[in-house]
């Protein structure tokens, strides 16, 4: 790789401080997830401030999985531990409960309103902040609260009051990415979190990412783009089949070693 | 920073939503001025007061179907579970000696438990809308024939019965009915509005997927709307049958349609996750005046469909987003 090609990805990923102090303690434990023919017998583990990366070819089970940790789809079997206590997840509002956030991988499908505010759109995970006695809405609080997430994300937008509809994909995920993040949750799983956005937004979502793990979050980030699972986690996993067929330390790794797991099962 | 907070300021700005709303409101204006000058009773305050009166079967009804349409459903049943709730009031007093207010709650719990079924059925069997709402329709109007052989039930000689639809407040021909239907608009307004409740409705029909995974309870939204449209409706009914002094078996063939036509008039998305219940009122008043103003000045029954038909079209238009 020319060196300036290099120097260019070293940009585009960012880079995240050391933080070694809470790297040991578990966030999140699955073990024995299986679902049909979609995954079989996947455990995982990630720990506070660490990016876990889950590459894999399309249809590997990477999304199915993940889907399922967060209750979205049913499974057959897998149970997990979150902060070392076991945790039933059977919805994404009891996912939610325990301390996971999803960023889907479809926006537009499943993660935003398009023909509402975006106000609404990043206020919908956080409802509870924002509501007083009695199911009572704070407006003050949830424009103060809109206006700090576009702000902290640089979301390029007319104002809170906004269509999503009419944002460019770089925002939307911004936008998608914000609500989860601004959630507090402990671990985020982010699926396809670039897909079909522009190299500035993408490079600040890079720098998000590497934000909330210094913060000591754990995240999991599942990505069929090789250079981005390279140049963004710390620990890879590689799924085939719906197997997982390595588990690598992200050290000095080629793109070769991890894409030879990925063909093999 | 300076040019972060200019970007995030709140443009004060007439939106496209606040665009079509007004002219909507100056369409109905128009249509009530037209009326007016050709009839010159028409614009008096007793007609406009009793226009309210009629508008409160329908205000009622275009509530249950904003609440419906808000998480993008549609209640085919209201129709027949006002009919029923007006006969059921009716009957259980007059044959079976209730009290007149026992009566009337259990014509409304009758709503609620109607509505419950179509949420239950949509919300957990998966049933499709429009078809479990229309299957009620049609199982309430079997049951309403066989109570009532077809046959209005009259009311001659219950004054309490006919207090709430029929009682003049202050002088003017405005009955408690009327208070009453204004008053479930505002609440609604409010709880559409101003809670949490109503803001995971918006969620629900804005995008269901995302709604499920910010972990609102999707199926719980939704028998929630279907029972609340269940109630409206029974309320409406039994409110009509106070007013028209009698139980009549089948008055509501057209109401659902027609309230849907009045909430989509006011702005209510057919796909979800946008209502403005203040519109539906205006929408509301739309059919109402429509049929009310085509009567006074004595178009023929037959031309009147065809009017109504053409102006419901022209306010539609209006309505749609189209992308530019």
């Amino acid at each position: 790789m020319l060196p300036s090609a290099q120097q260019d990805n070293l940009n585009l990923f960012g880079q995240k401080k050391e933080v070694s102090d809470v790297q040991d303690a578990i966030a999140l434990k699955a073990t024995n997830f299986s679902h049909g023919k979609f995954y079989q017998d996947v455990s995982i583990e990630v720990h506070k401030g660490e990016i876990l990366g889950m590459y894999g070819l399309v249809g590997a089970g990477r999304t199915e999985f993940v889907r399922g940790l967060f209750g979205v789809d049913p499974k057959d079997s897998g149970e997990v531990e979150i902060g070392g206590k076991k945790a039933v997840i059977k919805s994404p509002r009891q996912a939610i409960r325990a301390g996971i956030g999803f960023v889907t991988e479809n926006r537009r499908e499943e993660g935003l309103m398009l023909g509402s505010s975006l106000k609404w759109n990043l206020s919908m995970t956080n409802l509870k902040a924002i509501t007083g006695w009695g199911g009572n809405l704070n407006m003050k609080k949830e424009n103060e609260y809109a206006a700090k997430c576009m702000q902290i994300f640089r979301v390029k937008a007319t104002g809170y009051n906004m269509k999503a509809g009419g944002l460019s994909g770089g925002n939307q995920q911004k936008v998608v990415l914000a609500k989860w993040v601004m959630a507090d949750c402990d671990v985020l799983i982010v699926d396809e979190p670039t897909r079909g956005i522009d190299v500035g937004a993408k490079a600040e979502v890079y720098q998000s990412l590497h934000q909330l793990a210094e913060q000591g979050k754990a995240i999991i980030m599942v990505s069929s783009e090789l250079p981005e699972i390279l140049g963004v986690s710390d620990r890879i996993v590689v799924m085939c089949e719906g197997k997982i067929t390595a588990e690598l330390e992200n050290k000095n790794l080629s793109e070769e070693d991890v894409i030879h797991y990925a063909f093999s099962s | 920073m300076s040019e972060n907070n200019k970007v995030l300021k709140i443009k004060r700005r007439i939106t496209r939503d606040t665009r079509q709303n007004i002219i909507i409101v100056l369409a109905l204006l128009v249509v009530m001025l037209f009326f007016g000058i050709k009839s010159p009773y028409f614009l008096k305050p007793a007609n406009l007061a009793a226009l309210l009166v009629a508008a409160v079967p329908l205000g009622l009804i275009g509530l249950a179907e904003s609440s419906c349409l808000l998480i993008g459903a549609f209640d085919m049943a209201p129709g027949m579970v006002a009919s029923l709730g007006g006969v059921l009031w009716t009957m259980l007093l007059s044959k079976y000696g209730v009290p007149t207010y026992a009566a009337f709650a259990l014509a409304l719990l009758f709503g609620l438990v109607s509505g419950l079924i179509a949420g239950l059925s949509i919300a957990y069997l998966k049933m499709p809308p429009w078809m479990a709402t229309y299957a009620l329709f049609q199982i309430w109007k079997g049951v309403i024939y066989i109570l009532t052989n077809g046959e209005a039930i009259r009311m001659t000689t219950f004054a309490s019965f006919k207090y709430l639809g029929q009682h003049k407040l202050f002088g003017t021909p405005i009955t408690w009915a009327v208070i009453i239907m204004l008053a479930a608009y505002v609440i609604l307004y409010f709880v559409f509005k101003y809670t949490k409740l109503g803001r995971d409705l918006f969620v629900v029909g804005g995008n269901e997927e995302a709604a499920r995974n910010v972990g609102i309870r999707v199926n719980l939204c939704r028998v929630f709307v279907f029972t609340l449209s269940g109630f409206l409706s029974a309320l409406a009914g039994a409110l009509f049958a106070s007013r028209s002094g009698s139980g009549q078996p089948i008055i509501g063939d057209l109401y659902a349609m027609q309230a849907i036509a009045g909430a989509v008039i006011g702005g209510t998305a057919m796909t979800g996750g946008k209502t403005n219940v203040a519109m539906t009122f205006v929408g509301v008043m739309f059919v109402v005046c429509l049929q009310n103003g085509l009567n006074m000045i004595a178009v023929p029954a037959f031309y009147q469909h065809i009017v109504t038909g053409v102006v419901l079209v022209l306010a539609i238009v209006v309505q749609t987003d189209r992308p530019k």
